[in-house]
């Protein structure tokens, strides 16, 4: 039997009391196995900074329990549990060196000071800073101070290491330059990583599993193709990259597939999880990706649809066609292939969804 | 046509007039410590007729036991005062820092309203209370009394540096494996110092330059520079005081110089941006 790293059982937390209570985050469970990068995602104000703090030990839950590799860490301080956060602001010792930063840890855990020289040096050389040891953190970029504060977190040789948000200060290209180090990194030191953010592709970019937070809930917790492919709330649904959603009426179930009915149009449906509970005739709301959906010539689609608007954005073309009962959907189009003419705005379309790319919502 | 538009009127230009006010305003601050320093310097006994430079009236200042004793009582209650008072001043804005609790507005308000309060108040307040409880007047209460009105603006620059500092900081302390008084050791104190210097500094030039308290609660024996100095103006100006002034003038300002550089120093090395 594996250990999970780290195990969430029932825990809420309430900021203030009384009227002025905010919950930050209503009974959570969910487990990270051992030398997982996992990933909370959400939008500002979701809880998830929230839950990385309760396992850091900076906050205490109200209620609820969390264990680390089967260890209660209730009563526990920050200094005490063996768990390292790299912060969103980085919060290197301006007063220190880089080397001295990224030795404080061990210095905190009585380590000799040869033996603090060594992983130093190490941990210089992971992050590929090595001749920067002797400077103060003011005299680096973004980028490198980012590096240190990784480097510093990694030197005690944590259990957990716990991301807040690390990359929020970088540029596009810088940020996303990191994304693969960070996975390289993870992989190389075998150690969890618990990685907190709002950006969806970095997220999907770097993560074993993502746990899609809204509200002080966990929304879904999957793979990223998963949650990408059949995400199970419109919440999830319409976070993670763009999406029509199609309120529908279920009219018959086929082998695996839900047919529904959306005004004139039919839509073969893949089911959600736990829908066996549908009923035919039941008022159900579809989500489709908008690269699912294929533009036809007139009368060869499922349906007729005047394009209302066009726009090139290089790699794709994103149309927005309006089909004859007042639907709207957005179609994406890679740019790929060479065509004739793409079609402009007033044309009329033909457009299909392919027989498994809708998916049924929970709600 | 194009000329009327594009040169400006260098004369009508109001930062002109600002830089020219500006040099008055300088003017004004300066001329009296300037006219007191170059005076200083005169071999003429008369101190406002001008006859040669000479350096005989500091011979003659330091040469004089009774300044002599004044300056070090000055020095004596500056630095006891300074020490104590930052001390204080320390301890009291990282208590009133920390996460809020009950009165702590109150208690903030509470150590600034001496600036508020008249000296001549607090001289007499402070006088009033020695009496009554029977304390000896001497260098003694000078530094008591000086420790207390030291201690609003050593609490000052120590404060602002607490409000400017990024608490994360103590977080990452705690995160990286160091109990409460580590975190103040080795991250609160260092980033905390430049605050704690500037106090110091502070506290240090409002002691050396106190004249009503100090009057108020100085025993027999108990002069401070300034006292001095007022008693010998009181005999007729003579070029020595001018000489004892300067060199009240040039503590200040080395205590300043000081500051300036150290902040200097650390500036540099304690901002990240």
């Amino acid at each position: 039997m594996t250990t999970n790293a780290i195990a969430v059982n029932g825990v809420d937390k309430v900021y203030g009391s009384g009227a002025n209570a905010v919950t930050a985050l209503q009974n959570i469970h969910l487990e990270i196995k051992d030398q997982e990068f996992f990933t909370l995602l959400g939008p500002s104000g979701c809880g998830k900074t929230t839950l990385l703090r309760l396992i850091a030990g900076f906050e205490q839950p109200n209620q609820g329990e969390i264990l680390l590799f089967g260890e209660h860490l209730e009563g526990l301080e920050p200094n005490q549990r063996p768990v390292n956060t790299v912060f969103q602001n980085y919060s290197l010792f301006p007063h220190m060196t880089i080397s001295e930063n990224i030795g404080f840890g061990l210095k905190m855990q009585g380590v000799d000071s040869a033996q603090i020289n060594t992983t130093v040096g190490e941990m210089l050389e992971l992050v590929k800073m090595q001749e920067y040891g002797s400077r103060k953190p003011n005299q680096l970029s973004g980028g490198q101070q980012q590096r240190i504060a990784l480097a510093r977190a990694l030197a005690p040789k944590p259990k957990v290491l716990l991301l807040d948000e690390p990359f929020s200060a970088l540029d596009l290209k810088l940020r996303q330059a990191m994304r693969h180090e960070l996975k390289q990194l993870q992989k190389e030191t075998g150690i969890t990583f618990v990685f907190v953010t709002h950006d969806q592709e970095e997220a999907m970019s770097m993560s074993d599993r993502i746990a899609v937070m809204s509200q002080g809930k966990v929304q879904q917790l999957d793979a990223p193709e998963t949650i990408y492919e059949m995400p199970e709330n419109r919440f999830v649904a319409n976070f993670i990259g763009d999406v029509n959603l199609i309120e529908a009426t279920l009219t018959r179930r086929h082998n695996e597939n839900l047919i529904c009915a959306a005004g004139a149009m039919e839509i073969i449906a893949k089911p959600g999880r736990s829908h066996s509970t549908l009923v035919d005739g039941q008022n159900i709301q579809l989500a489709v990706r908008p690269e699912k959906l294929q533009i036809t010539e007139i009368g060869e689609g499922a349906i007729d649809a005047i394009v209302l608007d066009s726009m090139y954005i290089g790699t794709d073309r994103f149309f927005t066609a309006q089909c004859s009962n007042d639907l709207v959907l957005e179609v994406r189009m890679q740019n790929s292939h060479l065509q004739e003419r793409p079609p402009a705005s007033g044309d009329r379309v033909g457009l299909s969804i392919p027989p498994g790319s809708a998916v049924v919502l929970n709600d | 046509m194009a000329k009327s538009m594009n040169t400006p009127k260098k004369t009508r230009n109001p930062i002109n007039w600002l830089k020219a006010w500006s040099h008055l305003f300088f003017l004004y601050l300066y001329a009296p410590i300037a006219v007191l320093i170059i005076y200083s310097f005169n071999d003429n006994r008369i101190a406002q007729v001008w006859t040669e430079f000479s350096t005989k009236w500091y011979v003659k200042a330091f040469t004089n036991e009774d300044i002599q004793r004044a300056i070090v009582n000055s020095l004596k209650v500056a630095f006891v005062a300074t020490i104590v008072s930052t001390l204080f001043a320390t301890m009291a804005a990282l208590v009133l820092f920390r996460p809020k609790f009950r009165g702590q507005v109150i208690s903030n308000a509470i150590i600034s309203l001496p600036l508020l309060v008249p000296e001549i108040a607090t001289a007499v307040a402070t006088l009033s209370f020695f009496a009554a409880i029977k304390f000896p007047l001497g260098l003694t209460s000078i530094i008591i009394a000086h420790i207390v009105f030291c201690i609003p603006f050593a609490f000052m620059p120590i404060r602002a540096r607490l409000a400017g500092m990024d608490q994360t900081l103590q977080e990452a302390g705690k995160d990286l494996y160091a109990n409460e008084w580590q975190v103040f050791y080795y991250v609160t104190l260092p980033m905390l110092k430049p605050g704690i210097i500037a106090g110091a500094i502070l506290a240090f030039i409002i002691s050396v330059d106190d004249f009503i308290i100090s009057l108020m609660v100085a025993g027999a024996g108990a002069t401070t520079l300034p006292l001095y100095i007022y008693s010998m103006i009181r005999l007729g100006v003579s070029p020595e005081i001018n000489a004892v002034s300067t060199v009240l003038f040039c503590i200040s300002v080395s205590a300043i110089a000081a500051y300036w550089l150290i902040s200097r120093q650390t500036e540099d090395k304690t901002h990240v941006h």
